[in-house]
């Protein structure tokens, strides 16, 4: 069994509704080998956050579709995690998360602080409306890849992967599209332990 | 083969009916339109922005009217992207041309010059609006159902929202996040090529 966390601010008046895609995605691609536990809108807050990870045992999974700034993961308007980190709720995770600039900043701090391996985007990470799928299915796939059996730095160079795969469909048509693809793609980052894969999160 | 581009002629002097470039300008775009009055071009003009055009702009106007230079600094408070040359028989001795200059005017051309100079510089400004980059989105974004044009597009997740006719503005004003989609542009051809997804033309 390996434990997830999906936290998504579902309710996010602009991104709401991508953020639930890429959430739903996820859930429809794992079964239950996997604890997979979603903290929306209503409960994604510092303190559910402790509470639930607090009940983990060992390694786990933390995958984030929110707002971010270079040291905040951020739904609802409010910081739930927030540098200088005082309490890591994310050790032993691998933390994976799609917010503008957390790459930058926080995602280095987690790591220094007891968090296994942080993928995230360092910079403005957009999305196109009339591609929301595509963007979706991009910002998830290194999570899938790693839970079919990539290592972390597999599944992160396979995101990659697929960025250039949609640009290259794309650019032909909507050129404007594939350069947001592009620049999503040149600001991923990965910090930490790169050669974990899904066993080290089993139990 | 007719350019796609309308030339638009602002000048006072200018008589369609005597003038022998007008015939030619006719044969080789797609329309020409002339105003004598520089209040009526900059009345009439916001109507074709949408247009792929080329301004051919006189700067003496009758005293009560705007002159070229605020007609041209007028233009260029909504769109720095259409290229403007000044077509005149003023002084350059005795003519500022510095505000020109700082409002990008596209060429100069003295009064007395012959036809098949305006048709090179003409020419010139036509190849500029088929091959720039901002251009190129410019049309891009045109390309779009109306309906759609103010409808959000890009949300970035940082939460800046824009529509189309905001990507518009930006790339007509050419201001910093205007450039930077066209710098996103260059970015992505670099990118294409490096990949080898497109070739250079030889």
């Amino acid at each position: 069994m390996t434990d997830l966390i999906i936290a998504f601010d579902n309710e996010d008046s602009k991104l709401g509704f991508f953020f639930n895609r890429c959430a739903e995605i996820i859930t429809e691609s794992v079964n239950d080998t996997w604890n997979c536990i979603s903290i929306d809108s209503r409960s994604l807050n510092e303190i559910h956050l402790e509470i639930r990870t607090s009940q983990f045992q060992g390694n786990f999974v933390f995958a984030s579709f929110t707002h971010g700034s270079e040291s905040s993961l951020v739904a609802s308007g409010t910081s739930f995690i927030q540098s200088p980190v005082e309490r890591n709720y994310l050790v032993n995770s691998f933390s994976y998360c799609f917010a503008c600039h957390t790459g930058k900043l926080l995602g280095r701090e987690l790591v220094e602080k007891g968090t296994h391996t942080f993928i995230g985007y360092s910079d403005e990470a957009s999305i196109v409306t009339t591609y929301i799928d595509l963007f979706a299915e991009c910002a998830v796939e290194g999570l899938l890849r790693f839970y079919s059996g990539s290592t972390i730095l597999e599944a992160f160079l396979l995101k990659k992967e697929k960025y250039d795969e949609e640009i290259d469909k794309l650019y032909q048509d909507d050129f404007f599209v594939a350069s947001i693809l592009m620049d999503n793609r040149d600001c991923l980052v990965l910090h930490g332990n790169r050669d974990l894969c899904i066993t080290d999160f089993t139990y | 083969m007719k350019s796609d581009s309308k030339i638009i002629i602002i000048d006072d002097q200018f008589n369609p009916d005597d003038d022998p470039t007008y015939i030619v300008l006719k044969e080789k775009y797609a329309d020409v339109l002339t105003f004598v009055s520089s209040v009526e071009a900059m009345k009439e003009l916001p109507k074709y922005l949408d247009d792929k055009i080329i301004i051919l702009l006189d700067l003496s106007f009758p005293s009560k009217e705007p002159d070229g230079h605020k007609v041209l600094e007028k233009i260029r408070e909504e769109n720095k992207l259409i290229p403007v040359i000044i077509w005149s028989a003023v002084n350059e001795n005795e003519e500022s041309f510095s505000d020109l200059i700082n409002n990008d005017a596209f060429g100069f051309l003295k009064r007395d010059v012959s036809t098949k100079e305006i048709l090179t510089k003409l020419e010139e400004a036509d190849i500029y609006l088929n091959s720039s980059v901002s251009g190129a989105l410019e049309n891009w974004i045109k390309s779009h159902p109306q309906g759609d044009q103010d409808k959000p597009y890009i949300i970035s997740v940082d939460e800046t929202e824009l529509t189309l006719n905001d990507l518009l503005k930006e790339v007509r004003l050419q201001t910093k996040l205007g450039q930077s989609f066209s710098k996103k542009l260059n970015k992505l051809t670099i990118d294409l090529l490096l990949r080898k997804k497109e070739n250079l033309d030889d």
